[in-house]
């Protein structure tokens, strides 16, 4: 796990820190003038270094004003915690966006379009396991995995595990995988209904190898509230998806959803499942 | 850029390196509400002791990311938050509750690891396992030396590599 733990990124690629420094212009002469000239060398890190271009505009775009901040601070009386105090922070909600484009295709950039420009931005852990692969080979190699971005108006996030979405709001998914494979994404919401996000035939579609790869469509939530849980499945072989579907629709509606009680999809012996769980609430208007 | 704690100052880091903020917290808590709860804690910590701005030995990029690091261990090591990340990141299990996604495992293994670490060890593994940083970098952004570094590197390796054995 621990050469895992740190195979990412290529040795002659900038760290995330330092692209923050070379974005912020804290480099001195000499290094911003490598940093520069690596970045104009590489895709990789080119695309890394608008993204965090575009994230910064974005930031300045959605986020509260540091007025609001500060009057948020003068009223619930907090002070600032001191070391393993608790915080008294007044729970603030991820804003919404204040009129202006949240992201914009910058550069070398590959993907046009918000919710592609935000798939560019680089995970943080990058755990990729080695192959985890059965004596007789029909399991998927590393860990594959499912991502998605959110979008509410103009506005386009990362999303995670646990995130809080509303009705309308948009998911792009993406997924990560080191070896080809055969993709199914499906979803029970807390009605109980299962669906099918990807692909739109019968059958889980061959993908081929690539970090945070958007899949084809967005997905637009419908007004079914509560936890949804969302399965990719990563498969060997291009599986029947129904028979899937079917085996989480027929789970009773009547039983409670944590998302720790939820069986898994009956998962084919060729497949690795990896899920993420929303809770979708109603927002104010 | 002036290190004096005037609102404007504080203003201006805002909205400059917030957003540097928001990314890091957003990553290592696993949740958007969270992370932004993370960056008002920070720039609120910031309002009220404007002084921690003034680290002569690291550059404003490089506070941020100790201090973001910092505080989102700090969650971390909380049981509330640590229940609730465990429960969001583990993959479905079969009926014998077995786990069945091994990058899902290792996800929650990587946070267990940082929650069970001591202060120095932890944020180093942020650092050289999350960042990906050279040496040099985590000795600027901790404030140490290269070679206190690769100390904790070596310890931390050691500390993985007992995990690993006891897995």
């Amino acid at each position: 796990m621990s050469r895992a733990l740190r195979e990412g990124r290529p040795e002659a690629c900038l760290s995330d820190f330092k692209l923050d420094e070379l974005v912020a212009g804290e480099l001195d002469a000499a290094a911003s003038r490598e940093a520069r000239a690596h970045v104009a060398a590489c895709p990789s890190c080119a695309g890394r270094s608008a993204a965090r271009e575009a994230e910064r505009d974005a930031f300045q775009a959605e986020a509260p004003s540091f007025a609001e901040l500060a009057e948020l601070a003068a009223r619930a009386g907090a002070k600032a915690p001191e070391q393993g105090a608790p915080s008294k922070v007044v729970p603030l909600a991820a804003p919404r966006p204040r009129g202006r484009r949240l992201l914009v295709a910058a550069g070398s950039v590959a993907a046009a379009g918000a919710i592609a420009a935000a798939a560019a931005f680089a995970l943080f852990f990058r755990v990729d396991p080695a192959g985890d692969v059965a004596g007789d080979g029909t399991r998927i190699k590393g860990g594959a995995r499912v991502g998605f971005f959110v979008k509410r108006g103009d506005a386009v996030a990362r999303g995670a595990s646990g995130e809080r979405v509303a009705p309308g709001d948009a998911l792009q998914l993406t997924y990560t995988t080191q070896a080809p494979a055969h993709l199914a994404v499906l979803s029970v919401d807390a009605s109980g209904a299962a669906s099918v996000y990807y692909p739109a035939g019968p059958r889980a579609e061959r993908i081929e190898p690539g970090r945070e790869v958007p899949l084809p469509s967005s997905v637009v939530l419908d007004d079914t509230l509560g936890e949804e849980r969302i399965f990719a499945l990563f498969c060997a072989d291009p599986i029947e998806i129904e028979p899937v579907r079917a085996a989480l629709a027929a789970r009773p509606a009547s039983l409670p959803f944590p998302s720790a009680a939820l069986p898994s999809p009956p998962l084919p012996a060729s497949c690795e499942v990896d899920a993420v769980t929303l809770h979708k609430i109603q927002r104010p208007r | 850029m002036k290190r004096a704690g005037s609102d404007a100052f504080l203003e201006r880091v805002y909205r400059e390196h917030g957003h540097v903020v928001l990314r890091r917290a957003r990553s290592l808590l696993g949740s958007e509400q969270e992370a932004w709860e993370a960056l008002q804690e920070l720039f609120l910590s910031l309002l009220d002791r404007p002084e921690q701005l003034s680290d002569p030995t690291s550059s404003l990029t490089g506070f941020l990311y100790k201090a973001t690091t910092n505080l989102c261990l700090n969650r971390i090591r909380n049981r509330a938050t640590r229940a609730r990340l465990l429960d969001a990141h583990v993959a479905p299990r079969d009926a014998e509750g077995r786990s069945e996604g091994p990058r899902a495992e290792r996800l929650v293994m990587v946070r267990e690891l940082l929650a069970g670490l001591p202060d120095d060890l932890a944020s180093a593994a942020v650092y050289f396992y999350g960042d990906e940083m050279t040496h040099d970098e985590i000795a600027k952004v901790m404030g140490c030396s290269r070679r206190h570094v690769g100390d904790l590197i070596e310890r931390l390796r050691a500390r993985v590599a007992m995990n690993e054995g006891s897995v």
